[in-house]
């Protein structure tokens, strides 16, 4: 058995849209410090059969690198955005019980 | 003759099915009746509580009532149940800030207008919250609450 990923999997993405209008600094047990945000995309029109109104998706967001944190934290909501990144499930256990979300770890970011 | 104090209120179960109740619920909320739609939408809300759309009335109702602390309780679920429909961050933003609750009003109404710049009235709402804002951090006056608590 081994341990080492397949390299024909991937789960890079690239994401263009405006940042939302929240940018939270946190710090982890581990002193790590995680800059969360969202990015809006506007949703194709053919897209919205989902059965909401939803026009846009707003995409959560979280950043560990310096680069990538300083930058984020210096720009105005409705800002355009590209960010690259790769897809996370994160689990966590509440009094609810266990929850997920995906989101992505962006550790590229540009001006759109 | 109907007593008017309970005009519109349903006694016990209301007649017809759910739907025929968020019908119902949506014409009173609609004919400036929000008090009466919001007590059917919350027993519709107990029969069902996965519908976004009862959920919506049901905050639409609270909020036209000025119940505003639990209209942002119900926009908030709203919220977090869909984080990517703009009319909620909008709803929660109003209610947080008829609670004076600005900051917290200017982050839901800045991510509705990201989400729509082309809506005045969500844009309007962000431009007076930030303005109350700004005259507040002027004055040296607290940024939630009443001014003279």
């Amino acid at each position: 058995m081994t341990s080492s990923a397949d390299p024909s999997t991937s789960c890079q993405v690239r994401i263009v849209g405006r940042l939302g209008s929240r940018v939270d600094s946190r710090e982890l047990p581990s002193g790590d410090t995680v800059v969360t945000f969202t990015i809006v995309v506007d949703r194709p029109r053919r897209a919205r059969s989902d059965g909401t109104r939803a026009r846009v998706d707003a995409i959560p967001c979280q950043a560990f690198l310096a680069p990538v944190r300083r930058r984020v934290t210096t720009l105005e909501p409705g800002t355009l955005v590209e960010a690259e990144g790769r897809l996370r499930r994160r689990f966590w256990r509440n009094l609810a019980g266990p929850s997920s979300v995906l989101d992505v770890e962006v550790t590229k970011l540009r001006l759109g | 003759m109907e007593d008017p104090a309970t005009q519109g209120y349903p006694a016990g179960d209301p007649d017809g099915s759910p739907y025929d109740w968020y019908r119902r619920a949506v014409a009173l909320l609609d004919g400036g009746n929000p008090d009466a739609a919001a007590v059917l939408l919350a027993r519709l809300r107990e029969v069902d509580p996965s519908s976004m759309s009862v959920l919506e009335a049901h905050a639409r109702s609270l909020f036209d009532s000025k119940r505003y602390e639990a209209a942002a309780m119900a926009f908030g679920e709203l919220v977090e149940r869909n984080p990517s429909e703009d009319y909620a961050h909008y709803g929660l933003g109003l209610s947080l800030w008829r609670l004076q609750r600005f900051p917290e009003a200017r982050d839901q109404l800045a991510m509705a207008t990201v989400m729509r710049p082309g809506r005045a009235d969500y844009a309007q709402a962000l431009a007076q919250v930030r303005a109350t804002i700004r005259a507040r951090e002027e004055s040296g006056l607290p940024l939630e609450g009443p001014v003279n608590p």
